[in-house]
């Protein structure tokens, strides 16, 4: 369901007029969503989903109790509020606790929401993965993959007259090709607020020469090495960074951002002074809710600048605690880049590894954001600036500082998706690095 | 829960929404739903207004999407309550309680399923949401190269019930809050610098009805604790954490007295300040202990994951990967030593996947994975089982919501633990050179389930038959067939340990399911050791 901004507020409104609490605060949000599934070359599982959910926060002092309701008629809504105060009532103060934010000024104007995605048909999507399926069969590749469409409203409101309200949509597509004898792969994953920019054809076409350039790889063994992450191997490893980035962990000694005694690294230089990170709701490219969860602005950000530690994220209780600016966390982000391609930087490379996407990634230890995962859907050995041909998958322990500190070079940013990153909107380039830890082989194709 | 109580429940939690009886008829006629030639005489033989609310919607969907052209229709009508507590330290951080309520209605029209869903229960929503959903069919036609078939099965009406003792939506928050905020308590009297907890309770209701005639409700409870503790050594700056140790389970709130949280919290906290002061273990090939607590992961990831019947065929391709366990290897691959013996079962007792029908509607069953070391089986659902030659579907549909196409999920699977006695202690003793491996970490597996690596939480080493000290910064590394035939001594059914875990992912759209896996600490011989800390 999508409420234009003046229903969803006049339905927070009504919302909050039901509160007996010392005060309360509400996000609506609704959705349509398209989804379909494709494997074997044949089209497997499909959906369509209409949802709201309202989430009631109510307080008392320093008491709260939150309740998420579906379903907005009057009655439900009476009683999510009541439930919520009930909870409330219950629960001792909490320290910690922070009155809701003051009606705010200053949110951006962001354009996240495109009519093309919203009104897309299951017939629109039917024939867009045709092409995919098609060329497949064409090229004796298996294609799998996935397409998702959805518009989507939230709207913040609370008893001191606080309200935000955003409206967006995204496109999302990918596809993996297999060769026939299943040793090679390939795979590409987009995902655009404009369906316009969600160029199946040119996605598919891409993956389909990179299928058929992954065949037969060859046993190549495990070692640090000169490697190019492309941008989506790169999204994943720089998004586990930035969701480090807890000032609060930082000062209390339990974070790679902590200094040793007391305090955290702000200010100083952790990474090659080449990383540039920022974020901006208003990037062109890749739109983002211009508000936190709780309503307060979200404007542009400088994380990291020449390498140097510039903030860190901080809830508004931490902020006030420690005097320090409050700073929600992101909504996007973007890693600067140069205007050079992959295929230059791979013209430039006298022998190294090529890794286009990375898999399962996890902690091994946090305090040197020491990282385990793999390689995965495409391994190249490049050899005098060229690419020689696949080879095996690897199992890497690596940190994201390492991969930021060993940048030879870089490519142009491009709006990726990692293999383990949600929706949020991140721009990155790929990475040339002097050095790359693959721990093991994997025999996964 | 009886289905008048439920909707009774409904109402004072959340008010459904659920419109029943009068006027459906008038609704479903002026909503335009049956295009064709439909009579009101037609309509009013096909409506069966019986008692029973649900089974209305129900009819409503399954004669809607027949009149659309389905040979199979189903529809699922399911509301989830999650509540949550959280603290830190001696503070309340946030109690959450959340209702959500929909249904999905699923079609299939010449060999190509649709399917859509929506937040809002009634009548002229159902029929909306069907007609969507054959649209969604024929629109996907264009793509279809393999017909879908579904395998037979019997169709059932039935109710099914976790059987707990104590409801746990029934216990008043204060008590949920004190107990936790005891154990934070505990945690700080041993030293802990940093306490977090959570309690979460989860109630799944279903309501399943086909056109093939199954009516089917259930009424699933799934509760979990922890508690973590973080040390920060202030001399050295370096921090550590360790969490319990006991897992989410099918259970009402009875799963606080059955089980020692205060001494789990206790020693977690020892063994966290003793693992900050242990030596970095010294890398290299070594016979490892793993104890069942860690070990479950290791058989949800390397067993649990490649048998499941839609990866090995290639339906997971762009996500979850495939399997090296392809069907070619069924009833051939010696996927273990003759001691190792995995046994799937949907029926057993405090099981997060444990239920009376899968979404396809399907009787759950328990049926062998690994026999004496040899593959035997895969997890299959009705749509993918003929691709094995089965004539049944081994119950394994599941979808983690009303708004999500069921897709085949993992079933509990379990160790069969040896039959002759040797407990943990016996197995220590009878081991002169090795590391014993306690609690979940970090675990990371390839897309095909060969390589992976896993951490813990406690290390320590066993020299000539005891435990003589810890070690730290470990992760073991392995191959999936070469480990589990390195196994040479397992545990018998007195160290049986039922992990699990609430967030298994998979699919696009992505969904998490449940699913416990009981296992018996065993010994493995030869396993690469990495220390962390000389990684990079």
């Amino acid at each position: 369901m999508i409420l234009e901004e003046s229903d969803a507020k006049k339905l927070v409104d009504k919302i909050l007029s039901y509160s007996k609490a010392d005060s309360a605060s509400v996000s609506l949000s609704g959705s349509n969503s398209n989804n379909l599934r494709f494997a074997l070359n044949t089209v497997s599982t499909c959906g369509a989903i209409d949802s709201v959910t309202a989430r009631i926060q109510s307080n008392f002092g320093m008491k709260s109790g939150s309740v998420t309701i579906t379903g907005i008629d009057d009655e439900t809504i009476e009683k999510g509020v009541r439930k919520s105060e009930e909870i409330a009532k219950l629960s001792p103060d909490n320290k910690e606790f922070m009155p809701p934010l003051e009606k705010q000024t200053g949110y951006l104007e962001v354009k996240e929401f495109f009519e093309d995605t919203a009104n897309i048909t299951p017939q629109n999507i039917s024939d867009k993965i045709s092409y995919a399926i098609t060329k497949a069969e064409e090229n004796n590749l298996i294609s799998a993959g996935y397409f998702e469409s959805e518009s989507s409203f939230n709207c913040i409101g609370n008893t001191i007259k606080l309200s935000a309200y955003n409206k967006s949509t995204y496109s999302k597509f990918s596809t993996t090709m297999r060769t026939k004898e299943g040793k090679g792969s390939s795979k590409i994953e987009r995902s655009y607020a404009d369906i316009n920019l969600l160029n199946i054809k040119k996605f598919s076409d891409k993956v389909i020469d990179m299928s058929i350039l992954s065949k037969n790889p060859e046993r190549y063994e495990a070692g640090k090495y000169v490697t190019i992450l492309e941008n989506a191997a790169v999204c994943d490893m720089v998004d586990r960074l930035l969701g480090y980035m807890n000032k609060r962990s930082a000062d209390e000694g339990r974070s790679f951002f902590s200094v040793k005694g007391k305090g955290n690294k702000i200010g100083e230089k952790i990474l090659s002074d080449k990383v540039n990170i920022f974020s901006d709701p208003q990037y062109a490219g890749a739109p983002s809710t211009p508000y936190s969860g709780e309503g307060y602005p979200v404007i542009k950000k400088d994380w990291i600048t020449n390498g140097v530690l510039n903030n860190l994220f901080a809830n508004r209780y931490w902020a006030k605690k420690t005097n320090s600016e409050y700073i929600p966390s992101p909504t996007n982000f973007i890693m600067k880049g140069t205007d050079k391609s992959v295929e230059d930087l791979i013209a430039s490379t006298e022998k190294g590894i090529y890794v286009t996407r990375l898999w399962y990634i996890r902690d091994v230890d946090p305090s040197q954001l020491l990282l385990t995962g793999l390689t995965r859907d495409g391994v190249f050995l490049i050899e005098n600036g060229k690419i020689k041909h696949a080879i095996n998958n690897f199992r890497f322990n690596e940190s994201p500082i390492n991969i930021l500190n060993n940048i030879i070079d870089m490519s142009v940013t491009e709006k990726v998706m990692g293999s383990e990153t949600d929706d949020s909107a991140i721009v990155v380039p790929a990475l040339k690095l002097s050095e790359f830890n693959f721990s093991t082989i994997s025999d996964a194709t | 829960m009886e289905r008048r109580e439920f909707i009774k429940n409904a109402s004072i939690v959340t008010c459904c929404g659920v419109i029943i009886g009068s006027g459906l008829l008038e609704k479903a006629l002026g909503n335009n739903v049956f295009d064709s030639n439909m009579s009101e005489e037609d309509l009013k033989n096909f409506l069966k207004f019986t008692e029973d609310d649900f089974k209305k919607l129900a009819d409503t969907a399954i004669f809607t999407a027949k009149q659309n052209g389905a040979s199979y229709s189903d529809i699922r009508i399911c509301k989830y309550r999650n509540q949550s507590i959280n603290t830190s330290d001696e503070r309340i951080r946030s109690i959450s309680d959340s209702d959500n309520l929909g249904f999905g209605v699923r079609v299939l029209i010449n060999g190509t399923w649709g399917f859509a869903s929506s937040a809002f229960v009634n009548e002229a929503e159902v029929v909306k949401v069907t007609k969507l959903a054959c649209e969604i069919s024929k629109a996907n036609s264009i793509l279809q190269r393999i017909p879908v078939e579904l395998v037979t099965t019997k169709s059932y009406n039935d109710f099914y019930n976790t059987p707990i003792e104590i409801n746990p939506f029934e216990i008043s928050i204060t008590n949920k809050i004190d107990l936790q905020l005891k154990y934070n308590k505990l945690a700080k009297q041993g030293g802990a610098d940093y306490v977090d907890s959570f309690m979460w309770f989860i109630n799944e209701w279903k309501y399943f009805a086909s056109s093939e005639g199954s009516n089917i409700t259930q009424d699933l409870y799934r509760i979990w604790a922890e508690t973590e503790s973080t040390i920060v050594d202030k001399e050295t700056g370096k921090f550590g954490t360790r969490t319990t140790d006991i897992a989410p389970l099918s259970m009402g709130y009875e799963y606080f007295t059955k089980f020692p949280f205060e001494k789990e919290i206790e020693a977690a906290v020892e063994n966290a300040k003793m693992k900050l002061k242990a030596p970095s273990v010294v890398p290299g090939k070594k016979d490892i202990i793993i104890h069942a607590n860690n070990l479950f992961l290791t058989i949800h990831e390397s067993c649990g994951h490649p048998t499941e019947l839609d990866r090995a065929l290639g339906y997971e391709a762009n996500y979850a990967g495939t399997s090296f366990m392809t069907p070619d290897k069924l009833g051939k691959l010696k996927y273990g030593s003759d001691l190792i013996n995995l046994t799937a079962d949907r029926t057993q007792e405090y099981g997060l996947a444990t239920r009376g029908y899968d979404d396809d509607g399907v009787k759950t069953v328990e049926f062998p994975i690994i026999e004496k070391g040899i593959f035997v089986n895969y997890q299959t659902t009705r749509e993918q089982a003929k691709y094995v030659n089965k004539e049944d579907s081994n119950a394994c549909a599941f979808a983690d919501s009303w708004s999500h196409f069921p897709i085949q999920r993992m079933p509990n699977i379990s160790m069969i633990p040896s039959k002759e006695k040797m407990s943990l202690e016996d197995l220590i003793l009878a081991t002169e050179d090795a590391i014993l491996i306690v609690g979940r970490s970090s675990w990371s597996i390839d897309m095909q389930r060969y390589n992976f690596q896993f951490t813990g939480q406690e290390f320590w080493e066993i020299k000539n038959g005891k435990k003589t000290g810890m070690v730290n910064d470990l992760a073991y590394q392995g191959n999936t067939v070469d480990f589990w035939n390195s196994c040479d001594a397992i545990c018998d059914e007195s160290e049986y340990y039922l992990g699990g875990s609430l967030f298994c992912g998979k699919g696009e759209p992505g969904q998490i399911s449940p699913v416990s896996h009981g296992a018996v600490s065993s010994r493995f011989k030869q396993i690469n050791i990495i220390n962390t800390t000389s990684e990079i």
